[in-house]
């Protein structure tokens, strides 16, 4: 019964275990601090992992250079699923003896890997997942710079309210507000804050709708159901495929609401500037900033600003994502701000540093300021309001980040653009 | 009503875009009795392949598609000679997963050549209209729409009236009788499915003006793809042409009508209800289901 | 019976082989990353052994098992998290649910075979993955729903790896003594029958209907027991992944990549895809985005192409041409 195939089996068992046992690299804390970087690089995620990944390189190169600086060291993994995550997490906190991870922009995986590092003591540096859950456990070496899904909706609001109205010659109550998104928990987290916050200013909310990004071939339904509705104000969270199939056929249409404001993610990145050029204008969107006015930042905020473009330019070709803009700042606060001052990546010195961070609005390249709360989330992690001119997304709101003006307030008719 | 119709105008386009992406997997199941699972792989291939002679040379993706075609016509014999080839008396084990394989590994080698970005392609086709009345039809689309029923005509008019397409035919019924008849099995199972991937490079580069293109823009079709061919009829092309148009229909009704989130429910469930009531599809043979797959 | 066990060779490698399974945890206490890779492959060779019953002794190529395994993951946590009902009792409580969709799923497809077989369970587990998206209800929706870290046997929860391994490893005791048992019971002759030639089985007497639908109720239900285990481990369930047809296809493949249709084969096949992606990731995974993926999907085509029956018994028979046997695979 159990035989030679048992017993090989035991076998190979045994031999994998003393594989892996192998596979471990141990590096003195003393010279180096070797930080954790944790983010999908590959599948269906791949863009946005890449793109963090990206931004916190050209975080650690901008702190490395420094004179006098301890020199950081990048371990990256790859976690394309939770399954993986789990793994990953595991081996850089036992084999790569990691005490201190950069991750993991999707929202399962960063729960999931928040539940190991906090068992095993290691900080986890959130830098992009937006679930409002991950802080909100109590959990003590979990940090978010980075604002929570449920930062979007008030920012929006807020803009709408003082901005959209008196331009539009209306009255709050009187916007009516549609939204739209996609079917994922982003999408559901931003538009239940954007319902929220849309009540308390007395918008009404006229309809939702959402769908499935990742299959939805077609959003002609969707466009025809929304020009029955006709609300002035379309809010919108989609990623990257879905926000240009809904554009593309919103023109073809002919279908343009008097605003349309969407919420980080498909509007966010270079994609959607390239493949619709004008036709983007005045296209709305909420999330932190990306170019923005900057003297509205702090002086040194300002010049890693620059120094950020130009070598990311420099570096990787082409020109950088909000999202690694975001996971950039995130990056260059903890390298910087945390572990220059405590020289280690001992947790608990982490987190007594962070937790001590007291820094203003517009002392981070996206406008943020730093003060974390008892569970780990940035209470200062201000959201722009941004608006694609000319290919490019510019600060619009508030006004001491605001680049210039914002424009079409109405949005033009689609025939009656350029 | 004007809703109505222009419900009825965008699931009929969607329908030909469906069409043209599930012509070739008719063939190749219906022919080769396998299940491709890359079929929406070898599609992203085909509309990169558009895509970068858009981007590179300017070249209009309706012209693209004389030369992403044949390049993947010969891909497919070339997939088909390594590995293809070497599955078709296996077990069906065999076969699903050496195309899942092949699937992960084109994915990710796109990913790796090409990055993760979510391309489009910005001419003014893309957002071309053409007004009729009230109604709006997307010229992209509707392009896709036209050539979708030329190639099935093409097509067909191929399989009936050629000696090669007749061959083909054959092979589908019985693939031992048609080996006794002079037919070289290995031989017309290569160009059919040559031709099955060939088709997705047309598709491909009509796609591009409509769709972004990025690594795993397959998984947006491939499942639809097995639902057409299957609520079709294995290897009919009319089935094909009426599977099509009907689950686009079905899709942009229901997702008005119903909600959009649900749409996906409705087709699948149509699926599944095909599947046990008519696993034959509309127009298929009978018993093609329980004796097709040897 | 000990005496036997003592007496023969086999019996007493067996033994050994027990013993240093329950050790070597032990040993490795510290390190959880040889753990944790430890703990998944058993529970993937749990899961792949309870799809081995309907996929590789039944024959039928089930590529919708997610949607077990999904169900006992949501069972047990939304009991667990919204009713307070012990994980221990929701797994049973979910174990009988899958088995019970397991067995309508059987019903439903009585009639299908090979790829049309497959193809009805993508669509039943893509059709639950959008109810558990859309019913936020009962699902907590597209956020999933995270599992309250709070150690203790009631809850299923461990704060020592050591734990979950142990379980793991029972779990897979069990389906691998079922799994030995259907090698040798009239009721696994009955379902290879099935397999191997219906029309000959049916002719023989076999109610194909019972004995399929037997078998698919038992596997659903096993797989959904895994599907908890998971939910308690990893600590978070979600629709994308629970209900995932990469799921479905890496249980499958698990198994056949192991040897479809043997005892052991599904372990085999778990340990070493797991072992795959683990070291792939580890050595080509930081680098450029995709590589290691590429690398898997290719050796995948490769494995499947060139050995087909699976590693198991491709393996028995290179032994036993070394001692110029026959061997029976």
């Amino acid at each position: 019964m159990f035989g030679k195939r048992f017993t090989r089996l035991c076998l190979a068992i045994l031999l994998a275990t003393s594989f892996m046992a192998g596979c471990s690299s141990m590096a003195s804390e003393e010279d180096t601090l070797r930080v954790g970087v944790a983010f999908p690089v590959s599948g269906s995620l791949a863009k946005i992992g890449q793109a963090c990944t990206n931004g916190i390189e050209i975080a650690k190169d901008i702190v490395n250079e420094r004179p006098h600086a301890k020199k950081i060291e990048l371990v990256k993994v790859d976690i394309p699923d939770v399954t993986s995550a789990v793994n990953e997490v595991n081996r850089l906190i036992t084999m790569e003896n990691v005490k201190t991870i950069v991750g993991a922009y999707g929202s399962p995986l960063a729960m999931a890997a928040s539940e190991i590092t906090e068992r095993n003591k290691v900080i986890l540096w959130e830098v992009a997942a937006t679930d409002p859950r991950l802080t909100g456990r109590g959990y003590r070496y979990v940090f978010r710079p980075n604002p929570n899904a449920s930062s979007y909706g008030p920012a929006s609001i807020e803009f709408l309210e003082k901005v959209v109205s008196p331009k539009l010659g209306k009255k709050p109550s009187q916007l009516r507000i549609a939204l739209l998104h996609e079917d994922g928990d982003f999408g559901h987290g931003v538009s239940k804050a954007t319902r929220k916050a849309a009540q308390k200013a007395g918008m009404p909310i006229i309809g939702e709708l959402k769908y499935n990004a990742k299959t939805t071939n077609d959003m002609t339904s969707i466009i025809l159901q929304l020009k029955k509705w006709n609300p002035d104000v379309l809010d919108v969270v989609q990623y990257n495929n879905d926000a240009q199939l809904f554009l593309k056929q919103a023109k073809q249409l002919g279908y343009v609401p008097k605003v349309i404001i969407a919420n980080g993610a498909g509007q966010s990145t270079d994609n959607f500037g390239d493949a619709f050029g004008k036709d983007a204008d005045g296209v709305l969107d909420t999330s932190s900033a990306m170019l923005l006015n900057t003297h509205a930042l702090t002086p040194e905020a300002r010049q890693i600003n620059e120094e950020f473009f130009k070598r990311f330019q420099k570096k990787f070709g082409k020109k950088p994502d909000l999202i690694a803009k975001v996971a950039f700042s995130s990056a260059y606060i903890l390298f910087n701000e945390v572990l220059q001052k405590t020289g280690t990546t001992d947790p608990e010195k982490v987190r007594q540093q962070a937790l001590s961070l007291d820094l203003p609005i517009g002392s981070t390249p996206v406008g943020w300021g730093i003060h974390f709360d008892q569970n780990g989330q940035n209470t200062r992690a201000q959201m722009t309001v941004m608006q694609w001119q000319n290919g490019k997304l510019l600060a619009v709101y508030p006004e001491k980040f605001a680049l210039t003006k914002p424009i079409y307030i109405p949005l033009p008719k689609w025939n009656e653009r350029k | 009503m004007d809703i109505f119709l222009q419900l009825l105008i965008s699931g009929i386009l969607l329908g030909g875009v469906y069409v043209l992406v599930s012509i070739g997997l008719t063939l190749v199941f219906g022919v080769m009795k396998i299940v491709n699972f890359a079929h929406g792989d070898f599609l992203m291939l085909g509309m990169f392949g558009a895509f970068f002679l858009y981007q590179l040379f300017g070249l209009n993706p309706y012209l693209s598609l004389l030369i992403v075609t044949p390049a993947l016509f010969i891909l497919g014999l070339i997939i088909y000679k390594t590995i293809v080839g070497r599955t078709i008396s296996r077990p069906h084990v065999v076969q699903i997963f050496s195309f899942i394989g092949l699937s992960v590994a084109f994915q990710n080698m796109a990913l790796v050549l090409f990055s993760a970005d979510f391309r489009s392609i910005n001419h003014p086709v893309s957002t071309k209209v053409i007004h009729m009345g009230p109604i709006h039809i997307s010229f992209p689309s509707f392009i896709a729409f036209i050539v979708a029923g030329i190639i099935t005509i093409l097509l067909f008019i191929f399989l009936y009236y050629t000696y090669t397409g007749k061959a083909i035919r054959a092979a589908a019924q019985d693939r031992f009788a048609a080996t006794l008849m002079g037919v070289s099995i290995q031989k017309i199972y290569a160009l059919t499915f040559g031709i099955g991937i060939g088709i997705l490079g047309i598709a491909g580069s009509l796609m591009v003006p409509i769709y972004s293109v990025y690594p795993t823009v397959g998984e947006q079709f491939v499942l639809i793809a097995f639902v057409v061919v299957v609520l079709g009829g294995l290897g009919s092309l009319p089935g094909a042409v009426v599977g099509g148009l009907l689950i686009g229909l079905i899709e942009t009704m229901s997702s008005y009508f119903i909600a959009p989130s649900m749409k996906q429910l409705v087709y699948f469930c149509v699926f599944i209800l095909i599947l046990i009531l008519r696993p034959n599809g509309l127009f298929g043979k009978e018993g093609a289901a329980e004796e097709a797959l040897e | 019976m000990m005496q036997r066990l003592v007496n023969s060779k086999g019996k007493r490698n067996g033994l050994v082989g027990i013993l240093l399974l329950l050790v070597l945890p032990l040993l490795f206490q510290d390190q959880a990353f040889i753990l944790d890779t430890m703990i998944l492959m058993a529970l993937w060779g749990f899961v792949a052994c309870s799809w081995n019953i309907v996929g590789g002794y039944g024959g039928l190529l089930s590529l919708g098992h997610a949607a077990f395994f999904g169900i006992g993951a949501y069972t047990s946590t939304i009991l667990f998290v919204d009713y307070w009902v012990s994980p221990w009792i929701g797994m049973i409580v979910g174990a009988l649910l899958a088995g019970l969709f397991g067995l309508f799923i059987g019903i439903v497809t009585l009639r299908l075979h090979g790829p049309f077989f497959s193809l009805c369970t993508i669509a039943v587990t893509e059709v639950l993955m959008i109810i558990a998206i859309n019913w936020q209800e009962v699902t907590h929706g597209s956020a999933g729903i995270p599992v309250p870290y709070r150690p203790g046997f009631i809850n299923m929860v461990f704060d020592n790896r050591v734990t979950y391994f142990y379980l793991a490893l029972g779990l897979l005791a069990i389906v691998y003594f079922l799994s030995l048992w259907l090698n040798r019971s009239h009721f696994g002759y009955y379902l290879v029958g099935l397999r191997e030639n219906e029309q000959a089985a049916l002719a023989l007497g076999i109610n194909g209907v019972k004995v399929r639908l037997i078998a698919m109720t038992i596997s659903s239900a096993l797989t959904a027991v895994g599907g908890t285990f998971y939910a308690q481990y990893v600590g978070i369930v979600e629709p994308f992944h629970e209900f995932s047809f990469h799921l479905s296809a890496q249980i499958a493949l698990m198994a056949i990549i192991g040897g479809i249709g043997t005892a052991g084969g599904p372990i085999f096949g778990a340990i070493l895809i797991t072992l795959l992606g683990t070291l792939l990731r580890a050595t080509l995974g930081g680098a450029h985005g995709g590589i290691q993926a590429l690398v898997y999907g290719l050796l995948l085509v490769i494995v499947v192409l060139f050995i087909p029956q699976g590693i198991v018994p491709w393996f028995k028979q290179v032994v036993a041409k070394r001692k110029k046997g026959v061997v029976h695979v």
